[in-house]
């Protein structure tokens, strides 16, 4: 049995397809990343897994149930971490926690042990008795999660938990997802940062303009461009003498984009161009600091597939 | 039901962890009453002031408004036509009495002509005055006819009357009217604060939905309709409190005695409350934000609570304006309450309570009805 079967799910807001015909199956006990820029669909995908919002065409399945007809028994199984925190600031952690796992069911003893236990997971047991309006943002990010594993959810969906939060908390929460995992929980993690995707998903589905144009573990995604490799030049400065049109010129040069100082350049691995490279900078007197030849990650994928960065 | 227990506990949990709230829900009512208290500032004179208009100057009109003067709990105040609407509107006076020309001259003839009683807070206020009066005129109008319309011997007779000095038992008399004018009046403002907090509990749910948790509580086996549920049971809960502590105030701590029995009270102001609840809905149902079920509350509760009677009188207004107040909920409930100050048994306000329930009703069915269309949670999202 699959924890989520999707097939041929499509959502519409007027002339806008915000989800085009998808299909895709998520394995029990995976971290299933959804990887897309803002307004690919991914949310829109789960807000229909949990059912907050109507399906227009096609069909989930979650443990083996109809999403359309058995929508509280999912929910009950189900723990969201949305996007934008969803807690209450007049209210303590411990009560965010007590009040939103009660509508599961818990009550009494049981759930005000699995409510302190949360707190514990997410790193907040000093802040039991706090208020979230003192708190970080990082810290009202961990409560976010709190509220939602505390009746040991079977699937907890994570919609970009770490957008706007410092380091420490953003690799807090990366552990906790992986925590939670080997606890069991099944975890469909969204979001537009790669190096995130990367680091805790097993398996991934690229979604871009409602739709999912790659799926698979990341080694079968980077499969897609083994042909390709990246070249990394760090510049000191005059990033905008450099002329992208130019260097695309290069014959093996596929695509080329500029961060800050740091120009990356992807090839195909059929054409040794690098000293042609070099020779573009060096002929427009811009001098080079560091020269690296990168794997393909995720972020290469994305780009090789819509010409866009994920990030646009 | 136990998650609509569990949403509404815990909606009032997180209002009242706001003290701004209780000023709102509790003191904003209880200076409403204090503030109708100030407008009617003579409330320990007691005195029923009457204006007058004597446009006979006879010795028979002389004579009954000296009479009035002299008792105890009458004050006698000479006044002008043209300022007589205002004066009663403002509370100067109690009522009007208009003695018509050549009055003394047509009850001598054997045609008494008619004074004329002018007030606005009912019959109660009058009607020993409009007794004392027809029992006065009867007495005069008899020593006419014994007079058989001469002058002079009417003269002689009416000497001997007024030298008989009427004798008139005197008692304290309360002027309820203007306890039962206090009463309306703090009820106006009652009802006006009452709207104004069910609007506030109504428009938790878009605060709900502005900070994402009515997004979680949705994403829980919670349906929306229970969670707006849970909302309406909040502010019934909330209403029938304030209801009840402000009667208490009102009886116990400013000593108003309000003429109707409390539990009457609390079900007419409490089937009110229902109607202010289905009107919250509604603004909430179909406002975007806050912001704007902010301003429609404003443009709908200030409106109506003026064309309702809750400032002052609806019997004030011109006669389209009253004829119109009939379709505003507050009218009805400011009229159930004055039904039964007068005396009438409950079952005379069936129709005010009916039709309150009627506009609650069609309230809740309109909320019901938006709700249902936007109920997937996804407009929210």
């Amino acid at each position: 049995m699959k924890m989520v079967k999707i097939v041929e799910l499509t959502k519409k807001y007027g002339d806008v397809i915000a989800v085009d015909n998808i299909s895709l199956e998520i394995d029990v006990g995976e971290i299933f990343g959804l990887l897309g820029p803002n307004g690919a669909g991914k949310s829109t995908t789960i807000n229909m897994i949990t059912g907050l919002l109507s399906m227009d065409k096609g069909s989930i399945w979650v443990m083996g149930k109809d999403a359309r007809n058995s929508t509280n028994e999912i929910k009950r199984n189900i723990g969201i971490v949305p996007q934008d925190v969803g807690i209450y600031e007049d209210l303590t952690s411990l009560e965010n926690v007590m009040f939103f796992a009660s509508l599961y069911g818990l009550r009494g003893s049981e759930l005000k042990k699995r409510a302190i236990e949360a707190l514990e997971f997410t790193g907040l047991t000093e802040h039991i008795n706090n208020f979230p309006r003192k708190f970080s943002g990082g810290m009202k990010r961990r409560l976010n999660i709190a509220c939602a594993i505390a009746h040991r959810p079977k699937l907890i969906i994570m919609d970009e938990p770490t957008v706007g939060i410092d380091a420490q908390s953003r690799k807090h929460i990366l552990q906790s997802v992986q925590m939670l995992n080997e606890m069991g929980s099944t975890i469909i993690y969204t979001s537009h940062y790669m190096e995130e995707v990367e680091e805790i998903c097993t398996r991934v589905a690229i979604m871009d303009y409602g739709k999912i144009i790659a799926e698979g573990t990341q080694k079968e995604l980077m499969s897609i461009i083994t042909d390709q490799n990246s070249v990394w030049v760090s510049i000191s400065g005059e990033a905008d003498r450099i002329d992208k049109t130019e260097l695309m010129e290069i014959p093996g040069v596929i695509s080329v984009e500029i961060d800050d100082n740091t120009v990356k350049i992807n090839n195909s691995n059929n054409i040794n161009n690098l000293d042609r490279i070099i020779h573009y900078f060096t002929e427009k007197d811009i001098p080079i600091k560091n020269i690296e030849n990168k794997t393909p990650d995720l972020e290469t994928v994305f780009l090789t597939l819509t010409g866009r960065k994920l990030r646009d | 039901m136990r998650n609509i227990i569990l949403l509404a506990a815990n909606t009032v949990k997180v209002t009242f962890r706001k003290k701004s709230n209780y000023i709102v829900y509790f003191v904003l009512p209880v200076l409403g009453l204090v503030l109708s208290m100030g407008m009617h500032s003579d409330i320990g004179t007691r005195l029923l002031t009457i204006g007058i208009i004597n446009m006979d100057g006879g010795v028979i009109s002389n004579d009954i408004i000296d009479t009035l003067g002299n008792m105890e709990d009458f004050e006698v105040v000479n006044t002008e036509s043209a300022s007589i609407d205002n004066l009663l509107l403002d509370d100067k006076l109690s009522c009007a009495m208009i003695f018509p020309e050549d009055y003394t001259e047509n009850i001598i003839g054997g045609n008494p002509g008619k004074i004329e009683i002018v007030t606005v807070k009912g019959k109660d206020t009058t009607i020993w005055l409009e007794n004392y009066i027809k029992m006065y005129t009867e007495n005069i109008y008899m020593l006419a006819r014994a007079s058989g319309g001469q002058k002079e011997v009417f003269d002689r007779l009416y000497e001997g009357y007024r030298g008989q000095a009427l004798r008139l038992e005197t008692a304290r008399v309360d002027d309820q009217a203007k306890d039962r004018s206090i009463t309306l009046t703090s009820l106006g403002f009652l009802i006006m604060f009452v709207m104004i907090g069910t609007g506030n509990t109504a428009e938790i749910i878009l605060r709900d939905k502005r900070n994402r948790t009515y997004y979680r509580i949705c994403s829980a086996p919670v349906k929306p309709r229970e969670y707006v549920l849970s909302n309406a049971v909040t502010n019934i809960v909330i209403v029938l409190v304030q209801i009840c502590a402000s009667i208490v105030m009102m009886r116990w701590v400013f000593k108003i005695n309000t003429y109707v029995a409390d539990w009457q009270m609390v079900v007419v102001l409490g089937c009110f409350g229902l109607v202010a609840i289905g009107l919250g809905m509604v603004i909430v149902a179909f406002a975007r934000s806050s912001y704007e079920a902010g301003a429609a509350s404003t443009l709908v509760i200030t409106p109506t609570c003026m064309l309702g009677g809750c400032f002052w009188s609806a019997e004030f207004m011109p006669d389209i304006m009253q004829k119109i107040s009939y379709i505003i909920p507050q009218r009805w409930a400011l009229d159930a309450v004055k039904t039964l100050q007068k005396g009438a048994a409950f079952n005379d306000i069936a129709l005010n309570l009916g039709v309150l329930l009627a506009f609650a009703a069609v309230f809740f069915a309109i909320a019901a009805y938006r709700f249902s269309i936007t109920e997937d949670a996804g407009r929210f999202i």
